[in-house]
């Protein structure tokens, strides 16, 4: 997120959600997305990009699509 | 933020569009946080015009603005998604574009009226309408004979039919829905003056009337839909007058539906024009709202390449 954002102090918590780091917009959560796709080796779907509203909801959409990933 | 005693129409819009899509207040914000007091006077124009405009389309100004979320949550986005993923657009024909965008009225409609409210919105956008504005047409000589090819909503029609510099303006499109679209628009609007809109395909024309007529073409946002822009930069060249300009206004890494040539830069989109035989006389790129020229580069975020080039003569 630091990378993304360009943002080196950026600390994040369960309860960040965008409106909280200044270059958290759409392009950039894109950007996100599809970085921790690579990071993860996962695949969000369409509806899935925009659906997280925290950092912590977006932990857990990462934790149960690599549970899927794993069964 | 935006003073409506000052700037009534452009203060009034983003109320409407706020109205609509509380949750894109902070991204307006920023998109009019850093904009100069030249470009939101465009701005303010053009509000004008889109209100204006709304008041002859179908739900008013409510539709235009559910038609400008409908565009960036249904139409970029997803197109976003696949460009982040792949480094590329996800189509590259003109077939495939025509098939899924240009053959979909109730699409295109829907496409074009969020379109024509990122004018406002989209700091790119803005930026390119303004320079049009401020910078362009004040160079032209009087007497200009001027052309837009792919006018589309008519707007800068529009501020080219205010120009006592141009003396006779025309528009071409090769589709006959886009035309009837565009003169509608400028006849809302209230233009009276002679524009002569006509059903033309640049490369036929081109090829079979060689030498120049026009002092002044204009192609804003037209090459990204091409699958040769070199070719097509090298048709609209044959129809200017040797030492006429070309106003060229193409997105680099803009991803959409209908985009099928990927700009990568403002540096590319200054060589497709050198390569059609044309000398770029001035280059600048505005990035997308919320961000630095530096940061939009970086990070390949969309930008507007503005080119004004010269027919060599």
């Amino acid at each position: 997120m630091r990378d993304i954002f360009d943002e080196e102090d950026l600390v994040a918590t369960d309860d960040t959600t965008a409106s909280d780091v200044a270059e958290w917009d759409s392009t950039n959560h894109v950007r996100l997305m599809v970085a921790l796709e690579a990071e993860f080796g996962i695949r969000f779907e369409t509806s899935e990009i925009t659906a997280p509203e925290t950092v912590g909801e977006l932990i857990a959409l990462i934790a149960s699509k690599q549970d899927l990933k794993s069964a | 933020m935006i003073d409506p005693t000052t700037l009534p129409q452009l203060s009034a819009l983003i109320g409407d569009i706020e109205l609509r899509w509380p949750e894109h207040k902070s991204y307006l914000n920023k998109s009019f946080a850093g904009r100069s007091a030249e470009v939101l006077t465009v701005s303010e124009q053009l509000s004008d015009i889109v209100r204006r405009l709304a008041r002859h389309t179908v739900g008013g100004i409510e539709n235009l603005c559910d038609d400008y979320r409908f565009l960036c949550e249904s139409i970029v986005l997803p197109e976003e998604l696949y460009f982040r993923r792949h480094g590329t657009y996800r189509l590259t024909s003109f077939e495939d574009a025509n098939r899924e965008c240009y053959a979909n009225a109730e699409f295109m409609n829907r496409y074009m009226n969020g379109l024509l409210v990122s004018g406002v919105v989209w700091d790119n956008h803005a930026h390119a309408l303004a320079y049009f504005v401020n910078r362009y047409l004040p160079r032209l000589e009087p007497g200009t004979n001027h052309l837009e090819i792919g006018p589309g909503h008519g707007i800068f029609l529009y501020f080219a039919a205010q120009s006592d510099c141009i003396d006779s303006i025309a528009g071409w499109d090769v589709s006959p829905t886009s035309i009837n679209n565009t003169r509608h628009a400028l006849a809302a609007l209230g233009v009276t003056r002679q524009v002569d809109l006509q059903l033309q395909n640049l490369f036929e024309v081109g090829v079979a009337n060689p030498g120049g007529k026009f002092d002044s073409i204009v192609m804003s946002e037209i090459l990204e839909h091409l699958e040769d822009p070199v070719a097509a930069l090298r048709a609209a060249t044959a129809w200017l007058r040797p030492g006429g300009l070309l106003w060229i206004n193409v997105p680099a890494n803009s991803p959409a539906p209908d985009h099928i040539f990927l700009v990568q830069s403002l540096e590319h989109a200054a060589s497709i024009a050198q390569k059609a035989g044309l000398e770029v006389v001035d280059r600048v790129a505005y990035p997308m709202s919320g961000t630095t020229l530096e940061k939009a580069v970086k990070r390949k975020l969309a930008v507007s390449c503005v080119l004004t080039a010269r027919k060599p003569g």
